[in-house]
């Protein structure tokens, strides 16, 4: 998966930025791809978790890609999203290290908890950009998102294992377009879904040298699947006991209500929505610096960055994020810009990754 | 050990193959088709009894529903609505039976019409005064249903109660349904038997009638006597056939199958009331009683895997091989010293002391006493046994009651008879004529009481036995052991279980004697989750612990299942038929299982594993792990 995303990322940055005029009219595109996870280096973590285990409980990757077009305030265009979002219990890491390794399990009960969700999604984008205040020092844009959905994956399984044994309470609530999680009930037909997003962008030029910003992605967040693929139910620790009559009183290990036979259900899917906010502070003519602070769900991360101004609107930058550990390293411009970030170059060993690039045609 | 005698723990090795998420092959699922079902009902009549007449199918409201009149009732089939609780009655346009018994039935007045040959005996396939009646109530599984009418499912039909958990099977003795209709040969010889019982019960004896016997049996009456002979009768069309050369060859295959429902039938004591329950189609019960039979053997591992283990090996040593050469030893001499020395052997031979081989006999007369000691098959051996009083039954033949004491010891197994009362019965065929060759054969049936102590416990029970003297291929007159019951109880420190032993041979015509013995057990014994666990097995006793190439019954609750289990080469194959025609079949090949869960003919779900947990889906999406 992450081969694909930074693929796409590099052989997109490949096409030459076009020069143009400065005008009302403008054609654009933008790409930013970003996974990190815990636990394991990314690479381990999509196949065989086969990494040292570091303690951890997320992971995720936001992949968008926009092309459009604006006219004044307006914005419209095309737009592509992957997103996979799993949180889970660091026992639950524990537990799936010591299974996919063949590691001796320890006598006891292993917290099982995942929550994932997934969506792959294509669509169109309306935005605008509400000007407030002198020489429009103040933008908020809402940017309103349509998209249809045949991929996704919305799964909570909760409860717990003992060693490697069947034998636990776990229940699970996991909808999906292709079951990845018990490999038998996939629908014999795609769901259809369609679903919308709301993202806000508010940018502020408080004086010439101080820009502050704030972001919310996904600030609403539903698709609606229709024929999803579904599996509900529960595993039961002691499925036997004795009642007070001294009978026998049982019942399965594992029962589940699923899709199975054409019996699909309607889903709908809701995502987390995306904080973000930044203060840019122009030190002279040569010299910025950006304080960003970005909150997903649970997770935090704090980004330094230095810039170098040249020619005419030219900048070369480079950070560090905390959490990620990253290091930042891009170039930008009016027209383009590409900025590129992880904690490893060797990507075997990377936890976190990050390509972004934009491009704007003005005519 | 457990896992030795109870293949169930086989099918809890079904239970620990799940876990491990690593990928299986996708297998998607063939759907399953709930056809609109159909039932039909063949029937089985015992063919003493002539084949045509008129077939009723009666619903349970008791309204005759169809009225049929069939040439054949063998040949017969009626479609009915499945699901549903009929009764079918088969009124014969000839009422005339014939006797069924090889050595005849019994005496008969002079001038009596049916003597044909007029020697004042009804010999065989002469015709009798005896009547019957055959019904019998079944649930119709959709599919193909097969109904064994006899007197005796007439009996059980009227008064309502189940035959199921006396049957020792799935289904009562007298139905079978698409799951087991292999067992056809079995069923039709427990119908024989118990026509065979009735004809010859009524034309011994006019009062006699299956009615009254059954009734006071099952409502446990003082008086059982005519149930007594009924059984005896029922047990003993097994031996006329399996002895004589005329006898029904497809017998001996079945033949401990056959003995055990026999027996099972004619001395379960605790007839219940049929519960009726509206079944459906996609009913889970099965799966129920399934996973209750699992968890009550889980239940045990659990909290008293040490003490259910020791009681199993208890059990298994119980019935060993020292065990049986005391029984052996007792039968055996008894039965030497009786046919050799005593009026029954020619009552010209004197009183006075007598050697065989290693035992000396003291035999005196008036009162007929025998004093018998020595070694028998090298095992230490006294018996005490005297005969006050020879008693003549018009019924049976003759009946010598006597008293005996008798000790054996083999090693630390000890046998012994304390003053028990001996019964030793005739089948009163004593005369040689041209027209009863057969009366040259006879049956001995001895029963006492016999206390057997082993190491760690003590099996104390009713042993009755039936010895037949016929004359074998090279034309010399043999005693054989023909058949064979032990019901008693097993008492140790840790268990008190209730046994009923069996045994039949199966071949005696054919390599040495007794060397076909078929055994059949039967144990009840109270487990915590189920007080009533009930277990029964056909077979060879030395398979005891080979049980995973062959069928056993388990109960539970009441609830009664037929199991079988195959293991070839890892590859495991369970069948689990439950009661009203329902089934299920898992195959286990590696990590891949298949299979269906049945009503009759009809799959009514799909057996598959979810990450490697065996299962049932139903076509509304329902997962269920088997376990």
């Amino acid at each position: 998966m992450k081969k694909k995303i930074l693929l796409l990322g590099f052989s997109t940055a490949l096409i030459s930025p076009l020069a143009s005029a400065d005008n009302q009219f403008q054609i654009f595109t933008h790409f930013d791809a970003e996974i990190y996870t815990e636990a394991q280096p990314v690479q381990a973590f999509v196949d065989d978790f086969d990494a040292p285990l570091k303690s951890g409980d997320s992971a995720f990757t936001y992949n968008i890609f926009e092309v459009g077009v604006g006219y004044g305030n307006f914005k419209v265009g095309l737009q592509s999203r992957y997103d996979y979002v799993l949180n889970f219990d660091p026992d639950t890491a524990l537990y799936t290290h010591t299974e996919k390794n063949d590691l001796a399990f320890e006598d006891r009960f292993y917290t099982y908890y995942l929550d994932a969700k997934q969506a792959t999604s294509n669509g169109v984008f309306v935005s605008y950009d509400f000007k407030f205040l002198d020489k429009n020092a103040l933008t908020i844009t809402p940017k309103l998102s349509i998209f249809a959905s045949s991929h996704f994956q919305d799964a909570t399984v909760n409860g717990q294992i003992y060693s490697d044994e069947v034998e636990g309470t776990v229940t699970v609530d996991y909808n999906f377009s292709k079951d990845i999680l018990f490999k038998e009930f996939t629908p014999s037909q795609k769901p259809e879904g369609l679903g919308y997003s709301l993202d806000i962008f508010a940018d502020w030029q408080v004086n010439d040298e101080l820009q502050v910003g704030f972001s919310v992605k996904d600030l609403l967040y539903k698709t609606g699947y229709d024929d999803s693929g579904s599996v509900k139910g529960q595993t039961t620790e002691i499925p036997f006991r004795e009642d007070d009559n001294g009978d026998i009183v049982t019942q399965p290990t594992v029962s589940l209500q699923t899709s199975a036979y054409g019996n699909t259900q309607s889903h709908d899917l809701e995502m987390e929505m995306r904080l973000q906010a930044f203060a840019d502070y122009r030190i002279n003519e040569r010299f910025s610096t950006q304080l960003t602070i970005k909150r997903y769900d649970q997770d935090t991360f704090n980004q330094l960055k230095g810039r170098i101004h040249f020619w005419d609107h030219w900048k070369v930058q480079a950070g560090y994020e905390t959490k990620s550990e990253a290091f930042l390293v891009g170039i930008e411009n009016e027209y383009f810009g590409l900025n590129l970030q992880t904690d490893s170059l060797d990507l075997d060993k990377a936890y976190y990754a990050n390509v972004n690039w934009y491009m704007n045609i003005k005519f | 050990m457990l896992k030795q005698i109870l293949p169930l723990g086989v099918a809890i090795a079904l239970v620990g193959c799940g876990g491990s998420s690593s990928d299986s092959e996708d297998t998607q699922s063939v759907a399953v088709t709930v056809a609109s079902t159909s039932s039909t009902v063949n029937f089985y009549v015992a063919n003493w009894q002539p084949s045509q007449g008129t077939l009723n199918v009666i619903n349970s409201d008791g309204v005759v529903q169809e009225s049929i009149a069939v040439d054949n009732i063998n040949t017969a089939s009626v479609s009915v609505d499945p699901l549903t609780f009929n009764s079918f009655e088969f009124i014969p346009d000839d009422s005339t039976l014939t006797c069924p018994r090889f050595t005849g039935c019994g005496r008969t007045v002079r001038g009596d019409i049916n003597d044909l040959n007029e020697n004042r005996l009804i010999d065989y396939q002469e015709p009798t005064a005896v009547t019957l009646n055959y019904k019998a109530s079944a649930f119709s599984a959709p599919g193909e249903n097969t109904v064994y009418l006899s007197p005796l499912s007439k009996v059980i039909s009227d008064l309502g109660y189940s035959a199921v958990a006396a049957s020792l099977a799935a289904t009562p003795f007298y139905h079978l349904t698409h799951s087991n209709l292999s067992a056809s040969v079995e069923a039709e010889m427990v119908t024989n038997a118990f026509t065979y019982a009735a004809i010859i019960a009524g034309a011994t004896d006019t009062s006699f009638s299956v009615e009254n016997a059954f009734t006071d049996f099952a409502t446990k009456q003082e008086d059982q006597q005519a149930w007594q002979d009924y059984s005896e009768l029922a047990a003993q069309y097994v031996t006329d056939n399996l002895f004589s050369d005329q006898g029904n060859a497809l017998l001996q295959n079945v033949a401990g199958e056959v003995k055990q429902t026999i027996a099972s039938v004619t001395t379960y004591s605790n007839w219940q009331e049929r519960t009726q329950v509206t079944q459906s189609l996609d009913s889970r019960e099965l799966l129920v009683d399934t996973r209750n039979i699992i968890g009550v053997a889980r239940l045990q591992e659990k909290s008293y895997s040490d003490e259910l283990d020791s009681k199993f090996e208890e059990l298994e040593g119980a019935f060993d091989e020292d065990t049986q050469q005391t029984l052996d030893a007792l039968i055996n001499s008894l039965n030497e010293v009786i046919t050799n020395y005593s009026p029954l052997a020619d009552d010209s031979t004197p009183a006075g002391q007598y050697k065989l081989r290693d035992l000396d006999i003291d035999y005196s007369k008036s009162p007929y006493t025998w004093a018998i000691t020595g070694t028998y098959d090298d095992l230490p051996i006294t018996i005490d046994l005297s005969i006050p009083t020879f008693r003549v039954s018009g019924v049976l033949g003759d009946k010598i009651e006597g008293v005996m004491t008798a000790s054996i010891t083999n090693g630390a197994t000890v046998l012994s008879v304390d003053v028990s009362e001996l019964l030793i019965q005739f089948d009163g065929i004593d005369e040689v004529n041209e027209l009863n060759p057969d009366a040259e054969t006879g049956i001995a049936q001895l029963t006492t009481n016999v206390i057997i102590t082993k190491a760690a416990g003590q099996l104390d029970g009713d042993l009755s036995l039936s010895l037949e003297r016929f004359v074998n291929s090279f034309g010399e007159v043999s005693n054989t052991l023909s058949t064979f019951d032990f019901v008693g109880n097993y008492e140790s420190s840790i268990q008190n279980t209730d046994f009923h032993i069996t045994a039949v041979e199966a071949s005696p015509f054919i390599g040495e004697e007794n060397d076909d013995l078929a055994f059949t057990f039967e144990l009840d014994f109270p487990l915590s989750g189920a007080s009533d666990f009930k277990f029964a097995y056909v077979g060879e006793a030395a398979n005891l612990s080979e049980l995973t190439s062959t069928d056993i019954f388990v109960s539970v609750q009441n609830r009664a299942l037929d199991l079988r289990i195959r293991d070839v080469s890892g590859n495991l194959n369970l069948i689990a038929k439950g009661e009203n025609g329902r089934w299920l079949d898992v195959k286990q090949k590696g990590r891949n299982y298949s299979g269906g869960l049945y009503f009759g003919d009809t799959k009514i779900a799909e057996v598959t594993a979810v990450r490697g947990i065996p299962g049932v889906l139903f076509p509304n999406g329902d997962f269920e792990s088997l376990f």
